[in-house]
């Protein structure tokens, strides 16, 4: 189901379009978490998701004129963070956009291979981050926008701009391998 | 009645709650402990990344943005300013070719009619002139379209009025000569 946008962003929007500029810190404000979240697990590195969501917030507000009110504020940001990200993985670390690679997920170190790593895991929100970390990045991306974000398979296809089955085999890919990767760090239940 | 074969991709449309015949699938999770454990297992991880915690921006970030935003405009009035002064500039050289152009073929024709021998040369340079003028409006029209004149917001009507203004007070001030007035 595709929802509208928010009433509030809508507001906030067309202030901004009239030249209401100081408007856009409200937009900024409000989503600026959920960007910058998004953008760090999908780059895992603070510099680089810190620049995508400035980059993000700045092509935005310069494309205000081309929001489509039919798509919520929020996916419209995303589609714009997710081509910010796609430009820089492609630039620095092609081979992580890649998935040739899908059933064998980038190798990052694994608390569960180190029991004292394993000790030393602050909590197992972090351990779910880490694990999430090792996937590929399409379908880590495809998770976190399904399930962090709560973004239907429509959506996220107009996100991704790929086709919805595309996206539905990102996601259950991905979440096979978390769930593999979950049950060898003994977070089955997690 | 539904069989565990081909139910790894049914298990998975029943964690996100999308695609079809949820129901059935739902009822033989419910009969089927190894179909209940893949699905409990992938749930599991499904509400594992949802329970991911937000993560906060480093401090400054939205003054960061906001100053980009600012910067962005400044440029963006900087370069409206620049294109209206490129503008009023072609308009206004637009303006003078165009009426000494005229005003030279005016006196050409006159003259052809007068003396069509002795105006000859005269006509040779109408022509040529056209060419440039031809050649120059169709510069002005390029650079019009390249700097979009069909944004409202980017050149305004009333400076390109007021360039051609300027340009014909200075036609009145200063009377050019030309080839025509010559071979006359």
């Amino acid at each position: 189901m595709r929802m509208p946008a928010d009433p509030q962003d809508l507001s906030a929007v067309q202030r901004c379009l009239r030249g209401e500029t100081a408007v856009f810190s409200e937009l900024l404000g409000r989503y600026k978490l959920r960007v910058f979240s998004y953008l760090l697990r999908v780059v895992r590195n603070p510099s680089d998701a810190e620049d995508l969501a400035q980059e993000t917030f700045l092509k935005a507000y310069s494309k205000l004129g081309s929001y489509d009110p039919a798509h919520p504020f929020l996916t419209w940001l995303f589609r714009i963070a997710h081509n910010c990200a796609v430009d820089l993985l492609r630039r620095r670390r092609p081979e992580e956009f890649s998935l040739e690679d899908e059933e064998e997920p980038l190798e990052t170190a694994d608390p569960a291979a180190d029991p004292e790593r394993r000790a030393e895991s602050a909590s197992t929100r972090e351990s779910v981050d880490h694990a999430l970390a090792g996937l590929p990045a399409p379908y880590r991306e495809a998770l976190i926008l399904r399930h962090r974000e709560g973004l239907d398979y429509r959506s996220m296809a107009g996100v991704l701009g790929v086709p919805e089955g595309t996206v539905k085999i990102r996601i259950f890919r991905g979440r096979d391998l978390l769930r593999k990767r979950l049950s060898e760090m003994g977070l089955a239940g997690a | 009645m539904m069989t565990c074969a081909g139910m790894r991709e049914r298990l998975q449309e029943l964690v996100d709650g999308e695609g079809q015949a949820l129901a059935e699938t739902r009822a033989h999770v419910e009969r089927c402990p190894a179909c209940r454990r893949d699905y409990e297992a992938l749930s599991a991880a499904a509400s594992a990344v949802a329970g991911l915690d937000a993560i906060e921006p480093p401090s400054g970030f939205e003054e960061a943005v906001l100053r980009r935003v600012r910067l962005r405009l400044g440029l963006g009035r900087a370069a409206r300013l620049v294109a209206c002064a490129l503008l009023s500039t072609w308009a206004a050289a637009g303006f003078l070719l165009t009426s000494r152009f005229l005003k030279g073929h005016a006196w050409g024709f006159a003259g052809f009619l007068m003396d069509p021998q002795a105006s000859l040369p005269g006509l040779k340079l109408g022509v040529l002139q056209a060419f440039v003028l031809v050649r120059d409006l169709w510069d002005i029209l390029s650079t019009l379209l390249q700097l979009r004149l069909g944004s409202p917001e980017l050149v305004p009507l009333h400076w390109l009025v007021a360039a051609c203004l300027a340009a014909a007070s200075l036609r009145l001030i200063r009377s050019p000569d030309n080839g025509y007035r010559r071979s006359l």
